[in-house]
């Protein structure tokens, strides 16, 4: 069962677009029955535009959410056997290990899967960019994302300028962001000390 | 309140079933059995697809077994496409690979241990610029980057890639929280009263006490080089140096996943399309079970005892 959550983290990029692809299929995909069942009868109809978003949350969640479960796991078992042990001792229930000693001793690691998905979310363009080629155009279009439009600026127009400044924009706001969540939250401690 | 019972392993001393507890375990168990189902299903088709025909794959029941047969007129279309550059594609990728996670951990380890533990100058500014670098989008280094490397001289050169992607700021700010949290500073305290240097402390007792942090770092790294596409593509135009997932991404591109299109008399259908996607996947899984051992909690407890 394990082992089930952690395989999808081996597909990324090209191979999870080609899966999706085909999972979207009504014709081909295994979950053809329920996506018929919504009323879905081709690919196209799937993959339009206004889908796209939940698309490729689908998408990024099966690939990540394995090893993000190996990330917490490996923190988890890094923990002294002890402290599960006082807390057992002292009558807890599991419920009250997961919230009251489990999570609080891993949410470093939670809100660094906090940060890091949403870097995911801001350097979307492999998949929108592979989706669209694949289907020859059929899915989304070649700036359907702005890390897209930049390096559609820059490879296709050979627009140089305008895709320097689309990037200076995007270092900006994610400099503001990530900046924002280093010195203004109290996930991020200079002074990071063991127990 | 539970038991209260001091038991010797207190793991196994649940209390044991009220029917409510029975419907909680239920309950859990499906929504742990459906996410089971959304993770397994894709890949189980991935891995069947190839033992089928193209009209096949419409045809019969999306999660059936085909025939060997068709597998191996599916795998010989696949690797002997293009004078076999599906060959060429894997030794490039295995090679980028290997060179580069051998660089990302030479240059994570000491830098993770050192923000870790020791107080210097710079460290604040260091660690920011870490996470600042880990959080941009590529595509905004990606000018910078093309630039820096036709200064050198690296474009269309495998170093290029190697050295654009031994840059792994994520291996740095995990072990760097390996050695701030979890490495006990009474263990190099002790070490440095026993009369270890810096050296010997780094690698006697950091070292092998950090090895499934190390290991998930090698992984990661392994994985994001084995995927990388983003640099490849922008620093790469040979086609003779492609890593498979651009090899892979031209495959798709090429119209193979549209049949229906007329005119399209290459090879390279829908099942041969799935194959190269398995051949990109399986190794990362493969490795993923062998570093999965070295992923285990080490016997830390007690160590500060006595």
């Amino acid at each position: 069962m394990r082992l089930s959550y952690y395989l999808p983290g081996a597909v990324a990029g090209p191979a999870n677009v080609l899966i999706w692809i085909f999972m979207f299929d009504p014709s081909v995909s295994p979950f053809g029955a329920l996506l018929k069942g919504l009323g879905f009868r081709q690919a196209a109809e799937v993959l339009k535009s206004n889908h796209l978003p939940l698309i490729f949350t689908l998408m990024v969640l099966f690939t990540t959410l394995g090893s993000w479960v190996l990330t917490v796991y490996t923190s988890l078992i890094t923990i002294s056997s002890e402290v599960y042990d006082a807390a057992k001792v002292d009558g807890c229930s599991p419920f009250q290990m997961a919230f009251y000693i489990k999570i609080p001793l891993v949410s470093r690691q939670i809100l660094y899967m906090v940060v890091l998905n949403l870097a995911f979310g801001f350097q979307l363009i492999v998949e929108p960019s592979l989706l669209y080629g694949a289907t020859l155009g059929a899915a989304g279009n070649p700036a359907w994302t702005v890390n897209q439009l930049a390096s559609f600026y820059s490879g296709t127009l050979l627009n140089t300028g305008a895709a320097a400044a689309i990037s200076v924009g995007l270092l900006v706001l994610s400099l503001a962001g990530v900046l924002y969540l280093i010195l203004k939250t109290s996930f991020y401690q200079i002074d990071a000390e063991g127990d | 309140m539970a038991t209260g019972k001091i038991t010797l392993n207190p793991q196994r001393s649940r209390v044991r079933s009220s029917p409510l507890k029975w419907a909680g375990t239920a309950l859990w168990v499906s929504v742990l059995l459906l996410f089971a189902f959304f993770f397994l299903v894709p890949l189980f088709w991935l891995l069947l697809a190839p033992t089928k025909a193209d009209d096949a794959l419409v045809l019969r029941p999306p999660l059936s077994f085909g025939n060997l047969e068709t597998f191996g007129q599916t795998a010989r279309n696949l690797l002997e496409y293009n004078g076999g550059q599906i060959w060429t594609w894997a030794r490039n990728s295995i090679f980028y690979c290997i060179t580069s996670m051998v660089l990302t951990l030479l240059l994570c380890i000491p830098a993770g241990y050192a923000l870790g533990t020791a107080k210097f100058t710079l460290r604040r500014p260091i660690l920011i610029l870490t996470l600042v670098t880990l959080v941009m989008p590529r595509v905004v280094l990606v000018l910078p980057i093309f630039l820096e490397m036709k200064v050198v001289g690296l474009v269309n050169n495998p170093w290029g890639v190697i050295l654009a992607s031994s840059f792994f700021p994520a291996g740095v700010y995990l072990l760097y929280l390996h050695f701030a949290t979890s490495l006990p500073k009474d263990i190099l305290n002790a070490g440095r009263i026993d009369g270890a240097n810096d050296w010997h402390l780094f690698y006697s007792i950091a070292l092998p006490l950090a090895k499934p942090m190390i290991a998930l770092v090698a992984f990661f790294s392994f994985v994001a080089t084995w995927n990388e596409y983003f640099l490849v593509s922008t620093l790469l135009y040979d086609d003779r140096l492609y890593n498979l997932p651009i090899g892979l991404s031209n495959l798709m591109s090429s119209g193979s996943l549209t049949p229906a299109l007329a005119g399209n008399f290459s090879p390279i259908k829908r099942p041969e399309v799935a194959l190269a996607g398995l051949i990109l996947v399986l190794p990362v899984i493969l490795i993923f079970l062998a570093t999965q051992r070295a992923v285990r909690p080490d016997g830390l407890s007690g160590g500060e005892k006595g």
